[in-house]
């Protein structure tokens, strides 16, 4: 295939960024990349641009900045270097951060290109979903049966909030449950929980005649605790008592 | 005994279906680690002629078919498995060998911007949020996750191919370009 100069095949999709173009460049012309031919490779780069802007592609920012670092590097060139500036390793070479940036860049595509390589090698390889495995996982202790659903919680939510008092009708119980923030009632039943082994009845976590605030803030501990996976919630016979456990990676801690 | 533990092992694997760690099939086969590792590898030789592999991954074992019978199986499947892009793959890589890194170390390597790619990374699973950095502006510091070492086939870290040294690059070219 003859790619002459002028020739570009765009694939957008091809260049990810304008070191990218700029290795696709020096690649193509057969460039030593540690010996830059600035002014070839500025062309060739601005070339590429303006055929881009023709065809109404959009042109990332990233692609001009290079196009003017190309461009400051070319022409520094083209000076006689200062003599005060000799004295930077820098600047005794204005290509050399360039080609420091794409030979690291370098290094990470060719990376990528070996982890693409394994990727399509480990495509084909297909695993069983798994089971899920909280679910397969025996009864914690004999005789419970099911784990539970949000639904049956929030049922046995229901039973402890008719007993509940109601917080309008007793100014000075509201004052003070006010401060129970749902941090601390996790702290609490995390505490009950220790203290009884690992393992409290729902309705036990609430003192006789709770006040409504009390109890949502309770049942918010508990979901969170049970999202965070520290207890779940399980009952030996459906309507049965619900009762709370630690999980055991929990027990001893 | 042995024999009911090791084929108790091969149940286990096939249940798990994901990578079952070698520490929990230990205190689930009620027997040392070496032992299970042992085992494990019987069951790799013993596997070795048939469909299915068992094969060392994320630091435990996962039974899975075999890379060859992929036509049969895609043909089984409704659609098609996904490929990470080429803009993917580069960041993929950059935070597999130089992590934790922020993003700004990956941009300053990439030369573009990449907060979509990263975002898409994150949102596969690939990469997680490890850390901040102790710098200026506490940036996020970006690491692999274990999906990461499942979704390439990778036992560990270790198991990544060797970064390319920066001498060695030019060398490498042919081999490695399309």
């Amino acid at each position: 295939m003859d790619l002459s100069e002028n020739v570009c095949i765009i694939r957008l999709d091809d260049f990810e960024g304008p070191l990218d173009l700029l290795l696709h460049l020096i690649n193509r012309s057969e460039m030593d990349i540690q010996n830059l031919q600035m002014a070839k490779i500025t062309t060739q780069y601005l070339d590429f641009i303006h055929l881009m802007e023709e065809l109404n592609i959009n042109i990332a920012a990233e692609f001009l900045v290079m196009a003017a670092e190309l461009l400051r590097i070319k022409s520094k060139m083209l000076l006689p270097p200062d003599k005060e500036d000799l004295q930077m390793a820098e600047e005794a070479d204005p290509r050399q951060m360039l080609v420091a940036r794409l030979m690291e860049y370098k290094r990470y595509k060719e990376a990528a290109q070996a982890m693409s390589a394994r990727e399509a090698e480990w495509r084909g390889v297909f695993v069983r979903h798994p089971l899920e495995l909280e679910e397969l996982r025996p009864a914690i202790s004999p005789g419970i049966a099911e784990a539970l659903s949000v639904f049956d919680l929030l049922e046995a939510f229901q039973r402890v909030l008719e007993n509940a008092v109601d917080d309008e009708t007793d100014d000075e119980k509201r004052i003070s449950r006010d401060e129970i923030t749902v941090e601390q009632r996790v702290d609490l039943v995390l505490a009950r929980l220790h203290r009884s082994d690992g393992r409290i009845s729902f309705r036990h976590l609430f003192s006789d005649r709770p006040a409504r605030r009390e109890i949502i803030v309770t049942l918010l501990a508990i979901l969170e605790l049970i999202r965070k996976r520290y207890i779940m919630a399980a009952q030996e016979k459906c309507f049965g008592e619900i009762e709370i456990f630690l999980r055991e990676e929990y027990v001893n801690a | 005994m042995l024999e009911e533990r090791k084929n108790a092992l091969e149940a286990l694997l096939f249940v798990a279906g994901g990578p079952l760690d070698i520490r929990q099939a230990a205190t689930l086969l009620e027997l040392p680690p070496d032992t299970v590792e042992e085992l494990a590898r019987q069951l790799m030789n013993e596997y070795a002629a048939g469909g299915l592999q068992i094969v060392p991954v994320a630091g435990g074992y996962q039974m899975c078919t075999r890379n060859e019978l992929a036509d049969y199986i895609e043909k089984l499947l409704a659609h098609e498995r996904g490929r990470l892009s080429r803009a993917a793959m580069e960041t993929m890589a950059i935070i597999a060998y130089k992590q934790p890194v922020t993003r700004a170390e990956i941009e300053a390597i990439r030369g573009v911007n990449c907060d979509g790619v990263i975002e898409r990374l994150s949102l596969h699973r690939l990469i997680k949020v490890v850390g901040r950095k102790d710098t200026v502006g506490r940036p996020i510091l970006y690491g692999t996750t274990e999906e990461f070492l499942e979704y390439f086939g990778f036992g560990g870290l270790n198991d990544l191919p060797p970064l390319p040294e920066e001498k060695e690059a030019d060398d490498k070219k042919e081999a490695t370009d399309e």
